[in-house]
C-alpha cells in the first residue's frame, strides 16, 4: 500500500514537477522584473540576486524531478511500456519524463540565465 | 479480432497509455498555444493601433462560419470511436471519411483567406502580421496533423479492428476534439479587433 502510494507520488512528482516548475519560474521572474522596472522603482530589489535563487530553487526542484522519474522508471523496469496499469502507465511515464526533465531544465537554466545576462529594464 | 478488441476495450478498467500520451502531448500543445495567444494580447496590449494603420481588419463571418462547421466534426470522430466500440467498423470509417470531408474543404477555405491575407499585408511588416500570420498557420497545420491521423486509421480499419487501432481512434478523437477547442479559441482570437 505504502508502496503503491509512494509509486504514485514519484510518478506524476517526476511527470510534471518540472513543468509546474518552469511556468512558475517563468511567472515569479516576470514579476520580478516588473517590480525591478515598472514605474513603482525597484522596492530594494537586487533582480540578479533574486533570479539566480529562483532559478537555483528551480533546478534543485527539477533535478529531485528527474530522480523520481529514475527511481519510477527503475522499479517498474520488468514491465513493458504499453503493460497493464498501473505499472505500465507508470513505466510509461517515466520513460517520458525522463526526457522531458532534461529538456526542463535546460530551458530554466536558459531562462535564468538569460535575466542575468540581458540588462534589464529596457526593449530588447 | 475486431469483436475481442472491441469487448477489451469496453472493460477496461483505465485509459490505455496510449490516450495517456495523447494528454501529455495536448498538454504541451495548449502550452504553445497558450504563449502564443498570450504573445497576441501583450503585443495587442503594447501597441497603440491594432491592427496597425495600413492592415485591413480581420474577416469576421468567414472564419466564425467555417470554425462552427469545424467543431462539427467532432461529432462524427465521436460517432466513429463509438462504432468502433461496438465492433462497428464500417459506420466508423464512414464517420471519419464524412469528418475528413468537411475537414478538407475547411481547410481549402481556409488556406484561401490565408493565401487573401498575405497578398494585403506581409508577416514581416509589423508585430500584428507576424502574430497573426503564426497563430492560424500553427492552428492550420494542427488541422492538417489530425487529417493525416483520421486519413491513416480510415486506411488501418479497411483490415479490420485491432485493440491497438482502437487505441489509436481513442486517441485520435480525444487530440481532435483538442484542436476543435483551439479553433474557438483562435478565431476569436482572431476576429477580436473587429469585434
Amino acid at each position: 500500500m505504502r508502496r503503491a502510494f509512494g509509486l504514485e507520488f514519484l510518478q506524476w512528482y517526476g511527470l510534471l514537477g518540472a513543468a509546474i516548475v518552469w511556468a512558475a519560474q517563468l511567472v515569479l521572474a516576470y514579476g520580478l522584473t516588473v517590480a525591478r522596472c515598472g514605474a513603482g522603482g525597484s522596492f530594494g530589489l537586487s533582480l540578479d540576486g533574486w533570479e539566480v535563487v529562483l532559478m537555483a530553487v528551480a533546478v534543485l526542484l527539477t533535478v529531485l524531478a528527474e530522480c523520481a522519474a529514475v527511481a519510477v522508471f527503475l522499479e517498474t523496469r520488468p514491465i513493458e511500456h504499453d503493460g497493464p496499469p498501473p505499472d505500465g502507465r507508470r513505466h510509461f511515464f517515466a520513460t517520458g519524463a525522463m526526457v522531458g526533465n532534461l529538456l526542463f531544465l535546460t530551458v530554466i537554466l536558459l531562462t535564468g540565465i538569460g535575466i542575468v545576462a540581458a540588462a534589464p529594464c529596457h526593449q530588447s | 479480432m475486431s469483436a475481442e478488441a472491441a469487448r477489451i476495450d469496453r472493460s477496461r478498467a483505465a485509459r490505455p497509455n496510449g490516450w495517456w500520451g495523447m494528454a501529455i502531448f495536448v498538454a504541451t500543445e495548449a502550452t504553445l498555444f497558450g504563449t502564443l495567444i498570450g504573445t497576441y494580447f501583450y503585443l495587442r496590449f503594447t501597441n497603440p493601433s491594432w491592427p496597425p494603420a495600413g492592415v485591413p481588419e480581420p474577416k469576421v463571418l468567414a472564419p466564425l462560419l467555417l470554425t462552427a462547421a469545424l467543431v462539427a466534426t467532432s461529432i462524427p470522430v465521436q460517432v466513429a470511436y463509438n462504432a468502433a466500440r461496438r465492433d462497428r467498423v464500417r459506420l466508423a470509417q464512414l464517420a471519419l471519411i464524412l469528418a475528413l470531408v468537411v475537414q478538407a474543404a475547411y481547410l481549402v477555405l481556409q488556406l484561401r483567406l490565408f493565401v487573401d491575407d498575405l497578398h494585403a499585408f506581409s508577416p514581416n511588416a509589423s508585430s500584428y502580421a507576424s502574430i497573426y500570420f503564426t497563430l492560424l498557420g500553427a492552428h492550420h497545420f494542427h488541422v492538417v496533423v489530425g487529417m493525416m491521423l483520421e486519413a491513416w486509421l480510415v486506411l488501418r480499419l479497411v483490415s479490420g479492428l485491432t485493440r491497438y487501432r482502437l487505441v489509436g481512434l481513442q486517441a485520435t478523437a480525444f487530440y481532435w476534439h483538442f484542436v476543435n477547442v483551439l479553433a474557438v479559441v483562435v478565431v476569436l482570437t482572431q476576429v477580436s479587433p473587429a469585434l
